[in-house]
């Protein structure tokens, strides 16, 4: 049933294989794990970019799309996400299955290759990286950073962490800062990539038709010459902060509506035996539209169309995230307030436990049914080195009980109030 | 039941359309644990007629199908979720479609769901609410720089089509917008004749139309066409330019085709206006990479080619300190490989194209749709394995050569005040 089979190729570089015939695609991954650092975040997030651009063989994009093109249309492009204070950075792959090609030639070994070149066998200038290929990406990634702002859902949950965990590695955010980004040179990146492959933790994924030994063999050939220094382990995420006391950061911009962030720590991680519970209770408090805050925020007061918490599971963060009218901002914090401490007080029904558990269980059970979620899903249990299987868990989530839920939402401390409001009424 | 199927794909597919006119598909996914099941009503944000009388307000498909979900004993979004069968639904420009995932009790949940779009429950207290809902989600688009654009490009290519008007309606629409209204509105457009039920999954067939022939009305109503009033070829406006606060000014550039027609040769233009769009500018194109190189584009950077009926558009949209240069340098290529495309360049796209859309089978919320699309455009969506070999040079030349005219064509510019200059 899709179990995945994990093996280490190297010291430090393992490989999650599925084997299955149930897709046309052939999903590959490669991330370097690497501690979320504020001096380094920008480097890593600028890498993969570069990367990107061009291999020794495909030297720039016009030939690199054009190998892709004569592969049916596969795609290759950067990785860069973060798993608590864990920088996953890498390259991620999609191609069509061997199966499906039209004249039956392979795709398979030349997908490897491509993967393997573009993190190993960069193109470069004087053995380094192509100062113009930096310059250009960097300039990208600035506009990325200064994008955010344009998505006020994405901004506010951004300025959120960004005060929330302003003492914390995790403040670093996924891209780091523009300054860190502005002064990168083509000479820092070089330095940074080379050191980058050494040191860091590797997971590699696949998933497609190909037999986990097939795709041992691939990846070991693909990662020929990958410098090795000792076994590198994995980096930690600060769990344990304790808020003393609440932060309230206000914030104008010319928008209609209000965007309301609020951040709560729950001290528990997807390594802790509560995290089952943990899952349940974000979904009971915030997820569809069974939660407690769908329900009292939108169904009963009308307050707003969207509502929603989401879990950083590495990190143990708890983001809820609503937009607003601006007169109408207080009574829906408010009411976000009154749902958390309803959980905690056991202020809850059995069908919306239940319904909370059946929505939790439900992905993971169909977490087999698609190539990404199960890469997610194995990097995380990987990390957390939890060896579970979706189904493994997915029990657990049925077994979580009530008291269970009001202990972990007992754990839950508000952190950070984010409020992102109008200057003046915009026209439509 | 008919059983279609598709080697080059290896894909099949059931197929049943019922006494009451219903289109029935069922595409066999025997190792997914998840069923995927959606009804699709062939009605969306441009078609305002009702059959009552008068126009409805824009807005109104959209408001209908939050509404929907509604029973007198309950929200069928909320008690289906909560029996572990999550439910939802979109409306697009030309589709309202009702969709719901679940790993057990399937024909419980398709009852339900069938149940729910067959047997409309609506009162003045639900609407009053929604109203108050749906105006937040208003806010929520309109403070989104991408949608104003995406709007004021459809209004600056069409002067008369109902696409101009934004699917959400707006601020005193929306207002209007009461239970009889839904009433008149789901009289019109929901019957099963004009609907197409699409399952993807390790589910019996035949349970599906047995269903489906159970839960819906027996009697039969033909469809009826829309009758898109004639649109000019020409644009409205060649440029509109939006100022609000963005990182770097964000385009849009529309260009209006003559209506595809229907059947298989309207679906075989939209694969050829495709690949057009993507020799053009894609990702592989030597264009896209110079513009890239020169710092005129971003990876932010897509297109496509869109039809609902009575309209056309292809659409280049990204972000550039300079849209206009963007705009000239498309047009411009589009002119010269109208004159100069050749054969390996075409061959390698096509072939791209294809194994992207064969990739994009393992979406099967997005196969459930096309098929539901092509029974109402009167095509088999499977059929693009077959189609795609039909394509030749000749047609990706003929086709540059009408789309991409400069009189055709709109530019919806979003910027922030200086941070541009006109091209004027």
């Amino acid at each position: 049933m899709n179990t995945p089979i994990r093996t280490e190729l190297m010291p430090g570089v393992w490989l999650t294989a599925v084997q299955t015939r149930k897709f046309k695609t052939s999903c590959w991954s490669l991330r370097l794990l690497t501690p979320l650092r504020r001096e380094t975040a920008a480097l890593n997030a600028l890498l993969p970019r570069v990367l990107c651009q061009g291999t020794a063989h495909c030297p720039d994009q016009e030939l690199l799309g054009a190998t892709l093109d004569r592969l049916y249309g596969g795609t290759v492009g950067p990785i860069v996400s973060r798993r608590g204070e864990i920088h996953c950075i890498g390259l991620q792959g999609a191609f069509l299955d061997d199966a499906m090609t039209l004249d039956g030639a392979p795709i398979f070994p030349q997908a490897a290759e491509l993967m393997g070149d573009l993190l190993l066998r960069p193109a470069t200038r004087n053995g380094r990286l192509r100062a113009e290929y930096v310059d250009g990406e960097r300039n990208n990634l600035l506009g990325e950073m200064g994008s955010i702002r344009n998505d006020r859902r994405r901004y506010a949950a951004f300025r959120l962490e960004q005060e929330m965990c302003r003492e914390e590695p995790f403040g670093a955010g996924r891209l780091g800062s523009p300054e860190a980004a502005a002064k990168i040179r083509v000479k820092h990146l070089d330095r940074h990539y080379r050191n980058l492959l050494a040191e860091s933790r590797m997971e590699l994924y696949y998933c497609g038709s190909a037999s986990p030994e097939e795709v041992r063999q691939a990846w070991t050939e693909a990662l020929m010459g990958l410098p090795r220094r000792g076994r590198p382990a994995l980096p930690e995420t600060l769990v344990n902060v304790v808020p003393e006391t609440v932060r309230e950061v206000t914030e104008t911009a010319p928008v209609r509506q209000t965007r309301l962030a609020l951040g709560f720590r729950t001290g528990c991680g997807i390594d802790s035996s509560r995290y089952p519970a943990l899952r349940v209770t974000n979904a009971l408090l915030g997820v569809g539209p069974n939660s407690r805050l769908f329900t009292h925020l939108r169904e009963e007061r009308s307050l707003c169309y969207a509502v929603s918490s989401s879990l950083e599971v590495h990190k143990g963060l708890i983001v809820v995230q609503c937009g607003v009218s601006g007169e109408q901002a207080e009574a829906a914090k408010e009411e976000i307030l009154r749902q958390v401490e309803a959980l905690k007080t056991g202020q809850f029904t059995a069908a919306e436990l239940d319904a909370a558990r059946r929505g939790v269980a439900l992905r993971l059970r169909t977490v087999s049914d698609s190539q990404a979620s199960m890469d997610h899903f194995w990097l995380d249990q990987a990390i957390a080195e939890t060896p579970c299987t979706p189904e493994e868990l997915a029990e657990l989530v049925d077994e979580v009980t009530a008291e269970q839920v009001t202990e972990c939402a007992g754990q839950i401390a508000l952190d950070t109030v984010y409020t992102l409001t109008g200057e003046a009424e915009q026209e439509g | 039941m008919e059983l279609k199927t598709f080697p080059r794909l290896g894909e099949s597919c059931y197929f049943e359309q019922l006494e009451n006119g219903m289109a029935v598909f069922v595409v066999p996914r025997p190792s997914y644990r998840r069923t995927f099941p959606s009804v699709a009503g062939d009605c969306g944000c441009i078609d305002s007629h009702m059959d009552g009388g008068g126009s409805a307000p824009a807005g109104t498909a959209h408001f209908l199908e939050h509404k929907l979900f509604d029973r007198k004993d309950g929200n069928v979004h909320q008690t289906m979720t909560a029996a572990g069968a999550p439910v939802n639904a979109f409306t697009s420009s030309d589709t309202t479609v009702y969709h719901f995932s679940c790993t057990d009790h399937f024909p419980e949940h398709l009852r339900t769901l069938l149940r729910c779009v067959s047997t409309p429950y609506f009162t003045p207290e639900g609407v009053k609410k929604e109203t108050g809902i749906i105006l937040q989600e208003l806010a929520m688009v309109s403070d989104r720089p991408g949608w104003q654009r995406h709007r004021k490009m459809l209004q600056g290519l069409y002067i008369r089509h109902p696409i101009r008007t934004p699917a959400i309606g707006d601020g005193s629409s929306i207002q209007k917008i009461t239970a009889e209204v839904l009433y008149d509105y789901y009289n019109t457009y929901y019957y099963p004749g004009n609907m197409a039920l699409c399952v993807a999954g390790d589910v019996d067939p035949h349970q599906v139309v047995s269903t489906a022939r159970m839960i819906l009305p027996r009697e039969r109503r033909e469809p009826v066409a829309r009758r898109p009033e004639k649109e000019p070829l020409i644009s409205v406006q060649r440029e509109t330019i939006t100022e609000r606060e963005v990182s770097a000014p964000e385009f849009s550039l529309g260009l209006k085709l003559e209506p595809f027609p229907d059947g298989e040769a309207g679906f075989r233009c939209s694969l050829l206006g495709e690949l057009a769009a993507e020799l053009v500018c894609g990702r592989s194109s030597p264009l896209y990479n110079r513009l890239y190189r020169e710092g005129l584009l971003t990876r932010r950077f897509s297109l496509g080619c869109s039809s609902v009926p009575g309209a056309t558009w292809l659409t280049f949209g990204g972000e550039s300190h300079d849209p206009y240069r963007v705009r000239d340098a498309i047009l411009e290529e589009a002119g010269q490989l109208a004159q100069g495309l050749g054969h390996e360049r075409f061959q390698q796209a096509l072939r791209a194209e294809y194994g992207a859309s064969v990739q994009g089978l393992d979406r099967v919320d997005d196969l459930c749709l096309g098929l539901a699309h092509g029974w109402f455009s009167g095509c088999h969506y499977l059929d693009f394995g077959e189609l795609y070999t039909t394509l030749t040079v000749g047609d990706v030349r003929d086709f540059l050569g009408r789309a991409f005219l400069p009189e055709c064509s709109t530019l919806s510019v979003t910027a922030a005040p200086g941070q541009i200059k006109t091209s004027a």
